[in-house]
């Protein structure tokens, strides 16, 4: 999978013997990141479309998007894997039903600290709890956020079979809660080349800001690191991801090269995967086999199956949906 | 909040959609113990999948059965997150329920054979039958998970 139902979506705080948690401050479901997303807009290049993912299964463990948490799309555009401008949207509370969303642009040194500030660039934007869209526009920019079909196509229960992919695509029929951004490129900075993006939510918890979940490419953290390392990891920034140790000791390229090689692939594509950042030139097309960007249709799993694998695996066997729109919000119609 | 016990859980699983709250009873280790005279209660737990992947869901069969009538009922469901962490969450059409059809005894190992009752629900590779193997000596139960043979976790 993405990044669905793991750490630190619905992971269990054990309470006696016999008692599973599933609930905030950590383990919300509604700011656990399944897939992030990052395409040049069909038909007009001047334009981006980016998109992040949360709530897995929705709305069955979640209906709502979390008034206290911040949704952050951050982008790098010096290759330092640290946030040169952010994308922050923040929730009201669920009013009548209802929740309305502004989206915050962060630009500088702000833009790498926990924080929703930055000019507001969208406003009022109602959230969709139904089949029909709601689409707010704002000057060069569109946002949707809500409930839609979960664009991730997997054999989930083949990955956990061992690698028996004979089950189909377990998320066919899953919904997810979306958010979608249409910017203008220019919004993402001036140098297309050294630019990458990637997903990260975060929680106030005692008057703090904190944390929660962060993802960029396809499940990094899901198929490389180990229990409490998931959350080591998603709680530093990728500009620490080449230098913080895992509860083993060693480092997460180490780590990462060792899984590897268990797995048959390169031990040097840690430091590909490493900084867990999604490349993004804008001024070329978008693909996430050319490590650049990833559009809802590109597989993901396939790729990523033979390069961990050295080409021992190729294929989970399940293909892109077919309820993707060709326009905005581009997130196929509810389940 | 109200809490669910393990039938009601269940029951709610398999519906479809898994809806867990905080304060869902769920299983966090497996056990095996005989309550009364020939009855055996057992919870059996595997991470999924094996290493050098991380441990990411968790497999649970659990259930009674007598060995005198050769009777009783099991339970199986694949849960978000390893044993050692495991949620509340059970993916959703993987909660069966088992109506158990034999039990062989031979020295500390139980060999259970049942039939699922939601056929109609089958996953695609699922048998409509299950077995589950149970050595009380080491502690082990194997059992089927969708064709494949999974070793699983057996505490007393």
């Amino acid at each position: 999978m993405a990044d669905h139902l793991d750490s630190p979506g619905p992971i269990a705080i054990t309470v006696g013997d016999d008692t599973a948690n599933v609930g905030p401050p950590m383990g919300d479901p509604k700011t656990d990141i399944t897939d992030v997303y990052a395409f040049l807009k069909p038909g007009d290049p001047s334009k981006s479309i980016l998109v992040m993912n949360v709530n897995p299964l929705a709305p069955a463990l979640a209906s709502s998007f979390d008034s206290e948490a911040i949704y952050m799309i951050n982008i790098d555009t010096n290759g330092d894997a640290v946030a040169d401008r952010s994308f922050r949207v923040r929730f009201s509370e669920v009013v009548n039903g209802a929740q309305t969303a502004t989206v915050h642009l962060a630009t500088g040194p702000l833009a790498a600290a926990l924080n929703d500030g930055g000019p507001a660039i969208i406003a009022g934007a109602p959230a969709s709890f139904g089949p029909e869209p709601q689409i707010t526009t704002s000057g060069p920019y569109r946002l949707f956020a809500g409930i839609r079909s979960d664009p991730f196509f997997f054999d989930l229960l083949g990955f956990i079979d061992d690698f028996n992919f004979a089950h189909g695509d377990f998320f066919i029929d899953k919904n997810v809660f979306g958010i979608v951004l249409e910017v203008p490129n220019s919004a993402l900075g001036a140098t297309p080349h050294t630019t990458s993006l990637w997903g990260r939510t975060v929680l106030t918890q005692n008057g703090s800001m904190v944390r929660d979940d962060r993802m960029a490419r396809a499940a990094i953290n899901t198929v490389f690191n180990h229990g409490q390392d998931k959350n080591i990891f998603n709680s530093i920034d990728p500009d620490k991801d080449l230098t913080t140790s895992t509860t083993e000791g060693i480092t997460f390229v180490q780590s990462f090269r060792n899984t590897l090689s268990a797995l048959g692939g390169s031990p040097d594509l840690a430091t590909v995967l490493l900084p867990d950042v999604m490349n993004y030139d804008f001024s070329k097309s978008s693909d996430y086999a050319a490590l650049n960007g990833r559009r809802l249709q590109d597989d993901v799993i396939d790729i990523s199956l033979s390069l961990v694998t050295g080409n021992h695996v190729t294929t989970d066997n399940v293909g892109p949906h077919s309820d993707y729109l060709s326009d905005f919000p581009y997130l196929g119609t509810p389940h | 909040m109200k809490t669910l016990d393990r039938r009601d859980f269940l029951k709610m699983a398999g519906a479809g959609a898994v809806v867990v709250a905080a304060g869902v009873a769920t299983p966090v280790a497996g056990y095996f113990t005989w309550s009364k005279k020939d009855v055996l209660r057992f919870r059996a737990v595997a991470g999924m999948p094996k290493a050098p992947l991380p441990t990411y869901a968790s497999y649970v069969v659990e259930g009674q059965v007598n060995l005198n009538s050769r009777t009783g009922q099991l339970a199986k469901s694949v849960h978000a997150g390893a044993p050692d962490a495991m949620s509340g969450v059970v993916f959703p059409g993987t909660a069966r329920s088992i109506r158990v059809t034999d039990v062989q005894r031979s020295g500390d190992s139980v060999l259970i054979s049942g039939e699922i009752l939601e056929r109609s629900q089958l996953l695609r590779g699922e048998s409509p039958t299950f077995k589950i193997q149970i050595d009380r000596a080491t502690g082990v139960a194997q059992a089927d998970f969708l064709g494949s043979n999974v070793v699983m976790r057996l505490d007393e």
